[in-house]
Order: structure tokens, then sequence, then C-alpha cells
């Protein structure tokens, strides 16, 4: 039963580190192109077609 | 009574058809509004309204109080707000992912235990751990659930996240009793499982909406945000588009998109048109010809003066009407919506049933709970909404990149039933240009002389057949001068030895005999259908054979509509030769010529009267009533005019094989349609039951309800792949 209560909170805690890692991709907003990367450095350096103003501060 | 506003409002919280049909009634029932239509595919609501009674504010305010949100958009702020809820979305899907899969290694530790043997306060400690995971996510995760069904119930309505919701809380509540009572047999994994597979399935589904409907936001996204014009004082400065008015002049540097509607001023150039027409060749744009935004310059930087601002032009114009397109609704779409706004009042009959028949045949209570909870989930109208609307978006963006505007999807299902086509010929079968099919010259004469003479004496007529022998003899010489034109008979030009060229009344009329020889040459071309132009000096130099061409793939266009069980009709106004020689040239059979504007209505209104569904096919102009009259009208466009009323459909590219194109694509369509309503309806059909009796848990009926709304999205989007075969 002790092995429990040490390895359960134990994998939740790994798991909820990941989680928080991908949450805060997400917010940065590198989840919001998912078409864009594959084929951007096909374009020319000043033609970038550009990611919409996302720097809301409430996100 | 002024005139109309017009207000577009991306919508936020729709969660199936259901929704987007509420809306809109919601909206058509406004004070003040004449017309709204709501497309469910790209959460985009078009409202007419009249600006008196109503305003933009008060629509939002219509939409909100249903329990949805709505913002104004325009094109170029479109992405902003779906970015921000895609992102929450997201948040919440990885959350709920976060908490399945925790809940799903603890729940496989209590299977194993089942079978293996397991303490009762080991088994205990870890159910209870599944009801602290499943918790959250039942409630925070499955927030959007619960909103919508709050704000159905609200209103008197029984939305699809009720049984959903009432899905969910009977799963979490048998797992939380199952684990008080320390019942032996339970499942504890469906209520996390279940919220998180609905959550991916929309996730997914919303991804592949938008890649559907991207074709407009394409359109917009193709045009640059700035500009260079060049000041009174010849400086260039840097602008926004938005700056640039009627009449003001910019450069556009070679390999760039033009910023908006242009006039090419200076020099020629040449430019890539494909962002309208669909056609990658380049094509020659001469000082004072229309350029389009979007376009790419070749070559050489273009000096233009702005025809139209950016967001009255070209293509604005197009994102409109494509918008319209996929925001309206065909006949076809109509049984699936009223069926979908009765479904979830029918689900929980069927699931209040499927309680009571479980109890009366002697069940456990959990048991109950389950069948129950599966029902309600498996049974959801999704798959039955998206089938049209996610197909009639993805044909529309479709035939946008194949240069063809469709104006409704209305349209579209009577074009796939088309079986006559009405075409007509000069500008639609032919480009309307002349061109030189031959030179004859007198004896002793040479022929490029015979040309040159008479491309100098058409130096500066407007006439087609001057512009086709400038084209044919472009180094020529300069005009002569002076120019006295006989309208009907043709031109003398020059002021000692005029030219003359035209018929041969006119050379007869100077003085002049054309040989029997020469005559009789050129007699079997008149008969054929060819025009004659004759060109004299002080004596007869020869004839030239000039005629309207037909488009390059005007034969492979009508082959491949004779394929697909069409007859195609050469219908024309024109002279009964030389409609015979265009339609002997594009390989076309039935051909009648020197027809009135009333008789083609009259044979678009037999062909009706036979079953034959009719089409026209025109360039807009002369044909307009023809276009209009028949079921299906199609536009071959010129230069810039993308708004054709009469037409249905309208062709932005120069080629006559975008007809059969149009056919194939609109016939796809309607198949897809029909694929995917049968499915919809075969998934209850088969679902439902498996659910009642029990086949199907509440986490297989999660798993199900999310494959078949994807199965109908993927299969729609087949037809951004379509080609014609």
């Amino acid at each position: 039963m002790s092995f429990l209560a040490l390895t359960i909170p134990l994998s939740l805690l790994l798991a909820g580190v990941m989680l928080a890692l991908v949450l805060r991709a997400v917010r940065e907003g590198q989840f919001d192109d998912w078409e864009g990367p594959a084929i951007r450095h096909l374009y020319d350096d000043d033609e970038v077609p550009e990611e919409p103003a996302s720097s809301d501060p409430t996100h | 009574m002024s005139a109309a506003a017009e207000a577009g409002l991306m919508l936020e919280g729709l969660r199936c058809a259901g929704c987007a049909h509420r809306v809109e009634e919601a909206l058509r029932g406004a004070a003040g509004v004449r017309q709204a239509t709501v497309n469910y595919t790209n959460h985009r609501a078009l409202v007419e309204f009249d600006p008196d009674a109503t305003d933009r504010e008060h629509l939002v305010e219509e939409v909100r109080s249903l329990g949805f949100d709505a913002v104004p958009y325009d094109p170029r702020t479109l992405d902003r707000p779906a970015d921000r809820s895609a992102r929450a979305a997201l948040t919440r899907l990885l959350i709920a992912a976060f908490l399945a899969g925790n809940v799903m290694w603890l729940a496989f530790a209590l299977y194993v235990g089942a079978l293996e043997g397991m303490e009762s306060d080991v088994r205990a400690a870890l159910r209870w751990c599944v009801v602290a995971l499943s918790i959250p996510a039942a409630t925070w995760c499955a927030l959007p659930f619960w909103q919508g069904a709050w704000a159905g119930l609200r209103r008197g309505r029984l939305s699809i996240d009720v049984p959903i919701v009432i899905g969910i809380s009977m799963s979490l509540g048998t797992t939380i009793a199952g684990t008080w009572g320390e019942v032996d047999h339970l499942y504890v994994d469906s209520a996390a499982m279940i919220v998180f597979l609905i959550l991916l399935g929309r996730t997914l589904e919303r991804r592949a909406r938008a890649r559907a409907s991207s074709a407009v936001d394409r359109l917009s996204a193709l045009t640059p945000r700035e500009a260079t014009r060049r000041s009174a004082s010849g400086a260039l400065e840097t602008v926004p588009v938005e700056a640039l008015v009627r009449g003001d002049v910019v450069h556009v540097g070679a390999g760039e998109r033009v910023p908006c509607d242009l006039r090419v001023e200076g020099h020629a150039v040449e430019v890539d048109e494909s962002i309208v027409t669909g056609e990658s060749t380049p094509v020659l744009r001469d000082v004072g010809d229309a350029i389009p935004a979007g376009a790419i310059v070749a070559g050489i930087e273009l000096h233009g003066c702005v025809a139209a601002p950016a967001d009255q032009g070209t293509v604005a114009r197009m994102s409109e009407l494509l918008e319209r397109a996929q925001a309206s609704r065909p006949p076809i779409q109509r049984l699936a919506d009223r069926v979908a706004t009765v479904f979830a009042p029918t689900v929980l009959l069927v699931a209040l049933a499927t309680g009571l028949w479980s109890a009366f045949t002697g069940l456990s209570g959990l048991e109950i709970a389950m069948r129950t909870a599966a029902v309600l989930i498996v049974a959801c109208p999704c798959a039955l909404g998206l089938a049209t609307p996610a197909a009639i978006t993805a044909a529309v963006g479709r035939a946008a990149q194949l240069g063809i505007l469709v104006k409704s999807g209305a349209a579209l299902e009577r074009l796939a039933g088309v079986r006559a086509l009405l075409l007509d010929k000069t500008g639609t079968l032919t480009e309307g240009r002349f061109r030189v099919a031959r030179v004859h010259p007198a004896a002793g004469v040479d022929s490029g002389e015979v040309l040159a003479w008479a491309a100098r004496a058409e130096g500066a007529s407007s006439h087609p057949l001057g512009a086709a022998l400038r084209e044919a003899s472009p180094a020529s010489g300069p005009p002569l001068e002076p120019v006295r034109a006989r309208p009907g008979l043709g031109v003398i030009a020059g002021e000692e030895e005029p030219v003359i060229v035209g018929q041969a009344r006119l050379l007869e009329e100077a003085g002049l005999e054309i040989s029997p020889e020469l005559e009789r040459q050129a007699l079997p071309w008149r008969e054929r259908g060819y025009t004659i132009v004759w060109v004299a000096r002080t004596r007869v130099l020869g004839w030239i054979a000039l005629w309207d061409e037909p488009r390059a793939d005007a034969r492979p266009a009508v082959e491949a509509l004779e394929r697909t069980g069409v007859d195609v009709h050469l219908i024309t106004g024109d002279h009964a030769a030389a409609a015979r020689l265009a339609a002997e040239e594009a390989g076309i059979v039935r051909v009648e010529a020197e027809v009135s504007p009333e008789a083609k209505l009259a044979w678009i209104g037999s062909q009706r009267e036979a079953g034959r569904v009719p089409a026209a096919v025109g360039d807009g102009l002369n044909d307009a009533a023809a276009l209009g009259a028949a079921d299906v009208g199609i536009a071959m466009a010129r230069g810039s005019d993308v708004t054709l009323q009469a037409a249905d459909l309208v062709v932005r590219s120069p080629r006559l094989t975008a007809v059969p194109e149009a056919l194939g694509l609109a016939r796809a369509t309607l198949r897809r349609i029909r694929e995917n309503l049968g499915f919809a309806v075969a998934y209850n059909a088969v679902a439902v039951p498996l659910a009642i009796t029990g086949v199907l848990g509440p986490l297989e009926a999660a798993i199900a309800m999310s494959a078949s709304s994807l199965v109908v999205t993927a299969n729609a989007l087949r037809l951004l792949r379509w080609r014609l075969a």
C-alpha cells in the first residue's frame, strides 16, 4: 500500500510537468499554424507569411 | 426604405448544425434583419439588414443571448478570434488527455487486479484516484458541453449537448457510486475518456473545417498589405494598401504581387493572373489594360494607376462571392437540418426508454446507467449536420482553385443534374477575337505585302478585324493617314494611292475589278464561314480570310462533356456558315445559327419540358437572359468582371475545359453529399440499437460518435483534391 502513496503522485507529477511544458508551447502560439512551418523554408526571407499578431497579453 | 447593409459575423461556440440553425432562425427573426445565413462549416454568419432599424451591435447581442459569441469580422482580422479560441480548445483537449491518460493506466491496473486478485484497500485507493481525476475532466474539461446545454435550456431548447452532459454525468455518477459502495465489477474510466474523445473529435473536425474554408482566406492572404506609391514629387513611399485611392500611381517590382486592381501605365508587362483565372501562364498586359490584385508581375517592374481601392477590387468581390456560396444551403441540406433540430429530444426519449426497458429486464442500477449513457452519447447528429456543408465548402474552395467561382451550393446541386448544354459562340466557344487564317495574294504579289498594307491601313482602327490584321503583321510600318472608315464595308486609308481594305463592294465602288480567278478561289472560304477581306491599292492585291477561332481546348472540353452524357448544342445568333465552321473545329454536332435571344429562351424551355436539365454557357453580355433562364448559367468572364449577375457560375480562366470541370466537380460533390448523408443515417441506424442492447459501452459510443463526424468530414475533404479524370 505504501508504494502506491509514492508512485502514483510521482507519475502524476511527471506527466504534469510534461503537460505544463506543452501548455506553455500552446500559449506561445507554437500550435497556431500547423501547415506554414512545413513550407516556410521554400519562401524567400522577406516573403515569410506573417503569423497573425498573437501577442495578446491576456493569454 | 434605405439600402440594405451587410455584416459578417464570426460565431464562436457552435457545436453542431442544430446550433447553426438556431442562430440563423434567431437572426432572421430579429428586428430589421432581411436575410441571414449561417454556415456551420466555417462558423460565419452573413446578415443583410436595414441600417435604420438595427446595427452590428444589436446583431451581436442577439447571438450572445442564445449563449454563443459573435465577433464582427472583416477578412483581414479574420484569424485572430479564431486563433484565440483554437488555443483555448487545444489547452482544454491537452488537459483532458492528461486526465484521461492517467485514468487509463489506473483502470488497466484495476482490470488486471480484477483478474489476478487485488487487496481491497489497494483497489479502493486506485479507484479513488480515478474519481479524483475524472471529476475535473467531467466538469472543467467538459465546460463547453455544459455551457451549450445550459444556453439551450435557458431558451427552452434541447441542444445536442444535453444528451452528452447527461451521458458524462451518468458515467461519472456510476464511477463514484461504485467506488463508494465497493462494487466488484466496475467500469471506472468512461467519464474522463468520453470527454477526451469528444473534445478530440471536435478539435480534429475544427481543423478540417478550417482547411475546407481556407480558400477564401487564402485569396485575401495573397494580396500584399503594403504598396509602393509614387507621390506627386516622384518620390516613392511605402503605404498600407488601405491608404491607396483611385488614381494613385504605384510601382510593383518584378516577382511581386499586385496590391490592388491596377491599370497599366508607361510600358506593357507580363503578369501571372492565376489568382483569379487559375491559369498560370503569364499574359501580356498593355498600357491601359487592367490587372487584378494578387497577380504576380513577371520580368520587369510594373507601373500602374489604382483602378479600385483594395476593399472594392476584384479579390474583395471574389471573396464575397465565395463566402456567399459557402454560406448558401442547397435544397438537399434542408431535410438534414430539420432532422438535426428534432434529434436531441428524440435521443433523450430513446435513452429514457432504454433505461426503463433495462430496469424491466432486471439489470442492476449501474448497468442501466451505463447503457443509458451509451445511447445518449452515441446518437449525436453531428455527422448528419456536417454531411452537406462540409462538402459544399470544400467544393466551392476547389472550384476557386480551378478558376471557377460558384455563387451558391444550390447551383452546384443543379449543375450535377445538367444533361443539355447551350453553348454560345462568340466569346464562349471562341475567344471573340478574329485571327488571320489565310492570306491569298493576287498573281505577282507577295502575301507578306498584302498583309502589311492591310495592317497599315487598319493601323488606327479599333475594329476587331483591324486588330487581327495588326497582330498578324506587327512590323508592317507606320499606320496610314488619313483614314476614311466605311462602317460595314471597310476602310480607305492613305493620301496618294490609298489602300482599300474591306468588302468586294468597296473595291467596286473605287472602280477596281476583282479577277474571276481570285473570286473563284475566295468563294469556298467564304462558304465555309470565313470572313473575307479584300486588299487593294492601285490594283487588287489579294484577299485575307479571317475567323473567330474556337478556344484551343474547345475540342477536349466538348468531348469531355459528351462523354459524361451532356448534349452540347452550339446555339448562336451568328451566321450559319461561321457557326458550322466553329462547331466543326470544336467537334460539336448540334448547331443552330441565326437564333434570336427569344428563341434561345424557348429552346431552354423545351429542353426543360423534355426533362433534360438545361445549362447555358455564355460570356454574360449579350446572352444574360439565357444564362438567367437556364437551370444553371455559366459565364465565361473577361477582364476583372466577377459579379456577372445572371450567372450561377463564373469561369475566370480562359479555358473552356473549366465547364466540364465544373460539371464533374458538381457531380462529385453531390456524390459526396449522398455518401455522407447515407453514412450518417446508417451510422445512427446501427449504433443506436447496439447501444440500447448494451453491445456498445459508453466508451465505445464516444469513439463511434467522434469517428462518424470525422469520416464525414474526411470524405468531404476529398473534394479538395478532385480533378477531371
